[in-house]
Order: C-alpha cells, then structure tokens, then sequence
C-alpha cells in the first residue's frame, strides 16, 4: 500500500469517482511524528456488477497506541477486503435488495473487526514488536490497543449506497439540490476526547451502520476528525460552509482540478486550525441508471496521468 | 429504477380516511421505500412511500387488507406501527401507506445500544421488552396472521420503561395464504424457510422472535460460533450452511461443534450469556436445538411471555450499587453480578394459582399487579397495581406489602389469627404469613423455604 501522504487517487467506474488526499498535520510535522491517518479505494466489479469501496482510518496515535499509524494502515486494508468480498458474495446470485443492506448491516462490523484483529496479529508476529512501558488495564487487548484506529468504510454499487463507521470522523453526503446530509449518527462523546476504536473488546458492537438510495447519487465525503475539528467541528456552520464551497468548486473547476489542488488546502487548514492530521476522500456518484460521458471520461484519465 | 422523491408540500390522499396530507420532509429510507413526515388532521404522522418496484397490486391489496383489518386487539396490538390508510397521489402510480409518527428521541433500536448512542437497558427493562414482543406476536399469530420479518431491524424500544414498538407492519399476511414480497433477513429465518422446504409461517416467525430475543439477550447471533467464525469467505452458501442445513447452537450443552472461538469478538456474548438466569438458558437451549428442526417443538410465543413475567418479579436491586440481579428462590444470598457484593434476598410472595404457582420478590417499592393475581383475566393487560412493599412508617428496615386493590384481603398470620386488610391498609412481611386475594392463596416465604 502506497504512503497516504505521496498519492492522491482516482477510480471510475459507471458508478461514479473517488477521490482521496491525506496530509500530515501540522502538529505532526512539528513534533517529527508520521502522519496517522490511512485511507484506500477500490473500483472494480464481480458478476458484471460494478462497485466502488472506499475506506478512511485515524490512528489513535497517542504512546498507549504507539502503532496506529500501522493500525490505521491495516484498518482500511481489512475494510476494502471485506467491502470487495462483501460485495462479490451478493453479486453472483440473485439476492433480494433487503438481504443484501440487512447482510451488510450485520455481517460488515463483524466480519471488518476481525480482518483488522487478524492483520494486526499477522504484523505484530512479523515485526516482533518490544513491549511498550505503558500499563494497560485488559493484558489480552494490548495486541491491539497498541493499533487503534477508528474507520469509515463506504461501499457504492448500482443501487446502494452502504456505509459503516466505527469512532469519529465525518461523513456527508451532498445531494444534487445542495442539501447536505449526515448519513450516520456522531460518535458519542466519550470522557477524555477519547473516541470508539476497533481495538474495543467489542468493537464489532459500536459500529453505526446505513443503506441509502444510490438514487439521483451526489458527493460522498469521508474525513479524519482533523478536518471537521478545523471548521468548529462537523455541525458547525463553518463546515457546512467548506462543504458547500468544496462542492461548488468540483463542479466549477472539475474534480481534477479539486484533487490537485487538495492537499495545499489541506496543508493550510492544519497549518492555521487543528494542526492534525487530514484525511479526505470524495466520491461523485452518479445518478442511478446515469452513464458517464465519453469525453468526461477521457478528460480526467488524462488529469490522473499528470499526477 | 430511480425513486422520484416526494416533495415539501406535496399533498396526498389518504383513501380511506379521505383526507389530504401535506409531506413536510424525508424522514427516513429503506430497502422497500422512503419515510416522509407528512402533516394530517390528526397531527404529524409519518407515511411510507413505496419504490414503484415494491409499488405492486399485489402490495396494494397487501395495504388494503391490512388498512380493513387492523392492528391485535388490546395493548398488544398497539405497539404495532400498523397501517392506517391507503396513501395516493394525484398523477402518480406509486402509493403508500399512513403510520403513526415514532419517538425515535424515545425509542431506540437494538445497534443504538450496542453503539453506545441510546442507553443500554436494565434488566428489568430487558424483561418488559422480551415480555411485550413475545405479547405482541402471540396476539399477531391468534388473530391469524404471521409476521414474516422479525428482525432486530423493525424492533423499537424505550430503555427505561421497555415498551415496545414494531415497525414495518406492511410484511403481515395471513398465516400460510398470502403472497408476500418479503422473506425475512437471513439471520432470522427458520433453517426449513432457508432450505425451501417451507413458506413463511407462524412457526417460522416462532424461530425468528427466538433469535430476535437472543439478540436482545445476548447481544449476538445464535449461531455465530466457529463455524462461522471459519469461513474466510461470507458468503450465501456459507451462510446457508450456518443458518439452514447444518445450524448448531454456539452453547448447545451436547454439541460442541459450533462453541464461542476465543477472539475478543464472543467475550461480550460469553459475559451475558452468563448473566442470564438458568431458566431462560434453558429455553434458548430448547429454541436452538430440539426447536430448530422441529418446528412443533419451538419456543412459543406463550412460553417466553410467562418466562419474562416471572423473571421480572424474580429482580431485586443490590443496596450497595443499586444493580438489578435475579433473585434465587432457593437460597438466601446471592452475589451481585455487577459488585460482587453480597445480597441478602427480600422475601418472597408465593402465589397459588390454579394454572400453577409463581413468586413475587417483595423487595422495597415492589408492586403487585392483576395479572400477578388473575393473569389473562380483564380488559387491560394486567398492569393495574393492586399492591406496593412499602417501609413501616415507625420501624426501620421493616416493610409491608399494602393493599392498594379496592377488595379486602385476608390474611393468616403464623400463630392463626386472622385478619382483614381493607383497601389502603398494609401488613407485615412476616414469613409465612397467607393472604387470599380475590380467591386467590399467596404466602409470604423466605427465599431458601420456597415450595416449588
């Protein structure tokens, strides 16, 4: 998996396009620490059926999580598996709708937590990794303590749109006619600006989970907490303010020229608000039933081929 | 095909009722179609606005019957969200249905309170919201329709009080009859239903509310054991397996086949599953073993609202952490599941009914209800309060137990005498002590002297 901070990346499909940027905070880069945010796309299809899956993940990065950045990396590794597999079990046979969100609902936290607990046990038995001097309270979760994580994972087929979260970080669908929606539930707010984490005991529990309508499709935005925290959080007006403004300039000046352009202003939101790290990953669903254009299409490979 | 959503202000046509709605805005969406929040002259109430894909006829006269039919009778049949109306648009083929509006402040699904977002029900709750399900369909299933759907999906609950609502009514149909677009989630259908040796039924609804209540419980799937746990790929055919040809019970006590593997993810379904009372275990044990195959051997609706009503009257609180834990009949002190602490266990009311005897825990604010007394009898559902533990007014640590019905009690103290305990009066919880309630012989014993 390439370093989150060196590629910006795109995919298309009938389905629409994805994007994605992470920037080491500004904190980070002062306190000499790696960027601790992850993300991953995929397109691709199973029995003709086409699919888009994207993941974002934010590692803890405190010294009791002291492999995050690791943890981070292997959460959306583990959340594009399962998206993809997920989706290859439904496409081959003739599964009624219902069954397909239903499964995705039940099966996705389960089947995701597991994949990551396994990847993280498969690093740590490779690198060998030192004990840490840190005390944790539960010995038999220290394996995966040390990887924290929280992880929004999106899956966008022909006429659903699925996603998963488990911790914070912000998810916002904008709609055709502008109208911003919150497709899952914030993250309660747990003492000590603590957040869920897939290191949990019962992680597979404290996902919060949606189906939508791919319907008339419109912008999936998937971000690390460290963008939201820079506009007064993901409620304030200033977010929805920068979520308006960045819709606007995709449609203005094109999604290659956003995606360019992203990681400066990224840069700049850290530099002169939270300083954190910062995630983002934008899909542009297409309406359902809706082909992309040839010319389009064209445009934007040669976009991708400058980067 | 593309939904074309229902806009701000648009009006429709409740057939029967024959008034005009207004759509105030989109409140929800699901795999069969939109929610939208609509203004009528009964109020804010919700409709569902089929998908023209779900906009069928067959769904129409689905609606139609289910609009003339309605809901159970009495307090079971409330908490359905059922149908109210035929819903219609001017110019439009698709149609809906009016509902009442859910207090979703209020009301909380299951993956709420897993996800820490609503808070998580006491045991006292559980038991009300266990009882009131099983309530809801028995009424359901004897009015001659089967569910078809039950999932955690269309379960809402209040986490104080337990009440109970079930939504997404428009799957009811009559017992082995009707036709139906909807055959249940995979995780909750009877292994014969999966196998397709059967349609939907009250029999197959009987498997679903068990691992619905499970879940509840447990807060996992019946099944999801190592079997499960040993598919890298899950998919249908696994989960055919798993659900429908070959389904094991993850404590099934003689097969050992399908145990809770040792990752992190079963240490919150072995934590509760060991929390629960033994007799509950034992009915989800006959649920999940001789029911499974055996459709005539299941758990019915019956059974699991009188397990919940005397696990309920079992509850008493820890003084020292006020965490509710069960009582144990058979012996004085129990250990709080929470603390640890010690419980000295209050005593307990055993009632001689006809159709058998059952225990009432008399701890301080305890109450007495009808169907305590005369269960099934009268209009309502046997919540009137006919008695309350109250605390002497003169000697600390004592109680009473008051009567708060509007017929005389009597009562025989240990030594013989007799006497009347009119309406507002209370006696002593001495042991041993008997009261005939309406005909009815209940005593006052301490845990370890109950008779069975």
């Amino acid at each position: 998996m390439p370093s989150p901070e060196e590629f910006s990346c795109t995919c298309d499909t009938g389905l629409g396009w994805v994007f994605g940027c992470s920037r080491t905070g500004a904190a980070h880069i002062r306190a000499r620490r790696p960027c601790e945010d992850a993300y991953a796309l995929w397109s691709g299809s199973s029995g003709a059926q086409p699919c888009i899956a994207f993941a974002v993940a934010d590692g803890h990065g405190n010294p009791r999580h002291d492999q995050s950045r690791t943890g981070a990396a292997l959460a959306v590794d583990a959340a594009i598996n399962e998206l993809v597999a997920f989706h290859r079990s439904y496409a081959d046979g003739n599964i009624p709708r219902q069954q397909f969100r239903a499964g995705f609902k039940t099966d996705l936290p389960r089947r995701a937590t597991r994949r990551w607990r396994e990847l993280v046990m498969q690093d740590e038995g490779r690198r060998m990794l030192p004990p840490i001097p840190i005390l944790l309270a539960d010995e038999q979760y220290q394996h995966f303590t040390r990887y924290g994580t929280t992880l929004i994972a999106a899956l966008i087929v022909n006429d659903s749109i699925l996603l998963g979260q488990i911790g914070d970080g912000d998810l916002v669908l904008v709609k055709p006619d502008g109208s911003i929606e919150f497709p899952l539930p914030c993250d309660p707010i747990l003492a000590g600006n603590e957040t869920h984490s897939l290191s949990s005991p019962d992680a597979h529990l404290l996902w919060r989970t949606t189906t939508l309508d791919r319907g008339e499709g419109g912008i999936l935005l998937a971000a690390t907490d460290g963008i939201s925290d820079s506009f007064n959080g993901a409620e304030s007006e200033e977010f929805s303010i920068f979520v308006h403004s960045l819709v606007d300039r995709i449609r203005t000046y094109g999604t290659e020229a956003v995606a360019a352009a992203m990681a400066g202003w990224l840069d700049r939101y850290s530099a002169v608000a939270s300083g954190d790290d910062m995630t983002l990953v934008w899909a542009c669903i297409n309406p359902e039933e809706v082909q992309p254009k040839g010319p389009e299409t064209d445009t934007t490979v040669s976009a991708r081929e400058g980067w | 095909m593309v939904t074309i959503p229902l806009a701000v202000g648009q009006s429709l046509h409740a057939e029967q009722l024959g008034t005009t709605l207004h759509v105030i805005k989109k409140i929800g969406e699901g795999t069969q179609g939109e929610v939208y929040l609509v203004d009528s002259p009964a109020g804010y109430q919700t409709v569902k606005w089929y998908k023209p894909e779900q906009a069928t006829p067959d769904q129409r006269i689905a609606i139609s019957y289910l609009v003339r039919t309605g809901p159970p009778y009495g307090a079971a049949g409330k908490r359905f969200i059922w149908p109210l109306d035929l819903v219609t648009a001017v110019e439009i083929k698709q149609f809906g249905y009016l509902m009442a509006r859910i207090d979703t402040q209020r009301f909380a699904e299951l993956g709420e309170v897993w996800a820490h977002l609503k808070p998580v029900p006491g045991l006292t709750a559980l038991c009300e919201i266990s009882y009131q399900l099983a309530n809801s369909y028995r009424a359901l299933h004897l009015s001659g329709h089967c569910y078809r759907d039950i999932s955690a999906g269309n379960l809402m609950f209040d986490s104080k009080t337990g009440d109970v609502l079930i939504c997404d009514n428009d799957n009811v149909g009559i017992n082995r009859q009707s036709r139906c677009q909807v055959w249940g989630t995979m995780e909750y259908m009877a292994p014969e239903l999966i196998r397709g040796e059967s349609d939907p039924s009250t029999e197959t609804d009987l498997h679903a509310l068990a691992v619905l209540l499970f879940y509840v419980w447990i807060w996992h799937h019946p099944f999801h054991g190592r079997m499960e746990y040993q598919y890298h790929c899950w998919d249908i055919p696994a989960k055919k397996q798993v659900y429908g040809i070959s389904p094991v019970f993850v404590f099934d006590p003689d097969n050992p086949a399908n145990r809770l593997p040792g990752d992190p993810d079963y240490t919150v379904a072995r934590k509760r599953w060991d929390l629960c009372p033994p007799k509950l275990k034992a009915m989800f044990v006959r649920a999940f073993t001789e029911g499974l195959m055996n459709p005539g051997r299941r758990v019915t609706e019956g059974e699991w609202q009188n397990l919940f009503l005397s696990l309920k009257d079992r509850l008493v609180p820890c003084p020292h952490c006020r965490a509710e834990n069960f009582a144990d009949t058979a012996s004085p002190h129990i250990t709080c599941w929470h603390c640890h602490s010690g419980i000295s266990q209050p005593p307990f009311l055993l009632i001689h009914r006809p159709g058998g005897n059952s225990c009432l825990a008399l701890s301080p604010g305890t109450t007495l209800r009808s169907r305590h007394i005369a269960p099934g009898a009268g209009m309502d559902d046997g919540s009137q309060v006919i008695g309350r533990v109250v605390p002497h007014p003169s000697i600390p640590g004592a109680a009473g137990i008051r009567n708060l019905s509007d017929s005389t009690w009597q009562a025989v103290f240990p030594d013989g005498t007799t006497v009347d305990v009119p309406p507002g009066r209370a006696i002593p919880l001495n042991p041993k002590t008997s009261i005939t309630i309406d005909d009815i012989s209940c005593t006052i014993m301490t845990p370890s002297r109950e008779q069975p």
